[in-house]
């Protein structure tokens, strides 16, 4: 039986660190891959078809190398924040002229203010206050240091404070 | 009560996957795995993140490693105490660490790729600026010393003025290897090691002030210190803990955890002889991703009282108690391949055998009226408190701290649970 733990597959009978299979990648693309697409589709401002290619591509890369994995997630995550990237380098505006990159109404505010953050910080405000991660979780999805992520989230709550308001709602 | 950008965030909790990433996922990898052919050369620039060894490229990559490393020895980079780096690297990855004196910094790590048991992987890094608070001190003139395991075949280490790796990385003119903080008073560095070991090459990076006057490292508590060393052997076995004090050494095999081929049996309990001196200094060493301790306080028969002080690690060392007593150091070490944990009886001064188990230390509750509740616990938590409890309202997972239980300014134990009201308005 294999289960995940902490983002690694452990084969429960030998307690050793198991490779994933496909069913398990496919059993975890059931489980986080909303969670990956939401924190890319932040991570880009809002960008639907960056956000959906670099989230397919993650876990398409991971089912065809699954053998030298050990902690599919963060992996998963780094390899779409990486791939998310290049699709942002190679063309900047491509996509913005499409139905895909505008965002639906209820999510305008929302996606206008992320555009005035940083891919980091919209990442790791999303990863704590949507996703619900520790610090370490954060640090370890996004590939960079603890003490960094404490100051993406910090100036990314004081800018979305400024942006959407501070003031307390129902 | 959430924020309105809080509220406003909450929103992205409805957004999913379009059905069709499941389809896209399935067709597999963008030209079979592959970048397309335009793109390529960019990505490898970018770092490849993940990629399958043959048992020929891995001999191969082994065997070029070793003729540089015949030509390069480690001993010529060992010149005198002062600033030390450690350099690990086995089957569970590389790892590093600078310390100065009592002063350690963590490295950030450059992408490298690294092989062992036949297979390859590849960390695929970010880099960032140091934050401010990271750098440590060190005058102008202080030998960089290494120290490393047998496995290392080269290393070099560069200086370069500045706060931000990726800006060193970027630049294109040769750096010359420094053996010395030869750097300007005042000025923030990064001192850039760049280490092989068979498996791979990695760089990494340590944020250094370089400081006036040449003076004597910043003393090492006068109490000495408890290196506990946590590193997993060459042949990859479960790793074992070695205390080191003054000139007495011991080493300790794992209680708990997990490791591929290990059944643990019990053993009985294990103790390091020396008296260690009170207010003296826990060092971590060894090639752990990470390492979490505690001190369980304990009698003069080494029966545990059930109170334990957690040792905040994250820097890599940690002041021990100053009072005399018995205690239980417990550590668990997190690797690649798995777990270990320890728990070792030592002494801390010279206490009486029938005298009553210390109590733990005592600390002063901060204000943490009006924080939002993750700085207020942060805030406790920095403080030296071990546990704490928050009501909310039901609606709310967020909110502000209306008020604490004991209030701000009462001294008390730090296994004092602190008891959090968080207000349903500001």
């Amino acid at each position: 039986m294999i289960r995940a733990v902490d983002g690694e597959l452990i084969d429960e009978r030998s307690g050793e660190i198991a490779e994933p299979s496909p069913s398990d990648l496919d059993a975890l693309f059931r489980r986080e891959g909303d969670g990956v697409y939401r924190t890319l589709y932040a991570f880009t401002g809002g960008r639907a078809d960056v956000a959906e290619e670099a989230t397919a591509e993650a876990f398409a890369r991971a089912v065809a190398q699954r053998d030298a994995l050990r902690d599919p997630l963060a992996w998963i995550y780094r390899v779409a924040f990486r791939v998310a990237i290049d699709e942002l380098r190679v063309d900047p505006r491509r996509g913005q002229e499409v139905d895909v990159a505008i965002p639906p109404p209820e999510l305008a505010g929302l996606t206008d203010a992320l555009r005035q953050l940083s891919p980091n910080q919209r990442a790791a405000i999303v990863l704590r206050h949507v996703m619900d991660l520790e610090l370490p979780e954060i640090a370890d999805r996004m590939g960079i240091a603890q003490p960094t992520v404490r100051v993406h989230l910090h100036r990314a709550r004081k800018r979305l404070r400024e942006l959407l308001g501070a003031e307390e709602v129902d | 009560m959430p924020e309105r950008w809080e509220r406003e965030l909450g929103k992205l909790t409805f957004v999913d996957a379009p059905p069709s990433t499941r389809a896209r996922v399935t067709a597999g990898p963008r030209g079979d795995g592959m970048p397309s052919a335009s793109r390529r050369g960019q990505r490898l620039l970018a770092g490849v993140v993940a990629f399958a060894v043959f048992g020929a490229a891995l001999a191969l990559a082994g065997g070029v490693l070793g003729r540089i490393g015949s030509t390069t020895p480690i001993a010529s980079t060992a010149l005198r105490p002062g600033l030390t780096i450690e350099l690990y690297g086995d089957d569970s990855g590389p790892s590093a660490a600078l310390r100065y004196g009592d002063a350690a910094a963590q490295p950030q790590v450059g992408s490298y790729c690294w092989s062992g048991h036949g297979v390859g992987t590849c960390a695929d890094t970010a880099l960032d600026t140091f934050p401010p608070g990271a750098f440590v001190d060190v005058p102008v003139g202080t030998a960089i010393t290494v120290q490393a395991d047998d496995g290392l075949t080269s290393v070099t280490s560069t200086l370069e003025q500045g706060r931000d790796p990726r800006a060193i990385l970027s630049r294109t003119t040769l750096m010359n290897p420094v053996s010395s903080i030869d750097g300007e008073a005042g000025h923030h560095y990064v001192l850039t090691v760049s280490a092989s070991w068979p498996q791979g090459s990695v760089r990494f990076f340590f944020p250094i002030e370089v400081t006036g006057t040449a003076s004597p490292p910043p003393p090492t508590s006068s109490a000495g210190t408890l290196v506990a060393t946590l590193r997993v052997p060459a042949d990859g076995s479960m790793p074992p803990l070695s205390l080191t004090y003054e000139d007495r050494a011991a080493r300790f095999d794992a209680q708990d955890g997990r490791w591929p081929g290990v059944t643990l049996s019990p053993i009985p309990l294990q103790v390091f002889d020396p008296h260690i001196e009170p207010g003296a200094t826990l060092a971590i060493a060894g090639n752990a991703r990470r390492v979490e301790g505690s001190l369980w306080i304990a009698d003069g028969h080494q029966n545990l009282t059930g109170e334990s002080i957690p040792l905040d690690l994250s820097s890599g060392s940690v002041d021990l108690p100053d009072r005399p007593g018995f205690y239980r150091l417990t550590l668990a070490g997190t690797w690649r391949l798995g777990e270990a944990g320890f728990s070792v009886a030592i002494t801390i001064g010279s206490p009486s055998v029938d005298a009553p188990p210390p109590s733990p230390p005592i600390v002063v509750v901060p204000n943490v009226i009006g924080l939002d509740v993750h700085d207020a616990v942060t805030r406790l938590k920095e403080a030296g408190f071990v546990s704490t409890a928050v009501a909310s309202p039901a609606n709310s997972a967020t909110g502000v701290v209306a008020s604490s239980d004991p209030p701000a300014g009462t001294s008390t134990e730090m296994t004092t649970t602190i008891k959090l009201t968080v207000s349903a308005s500001r």
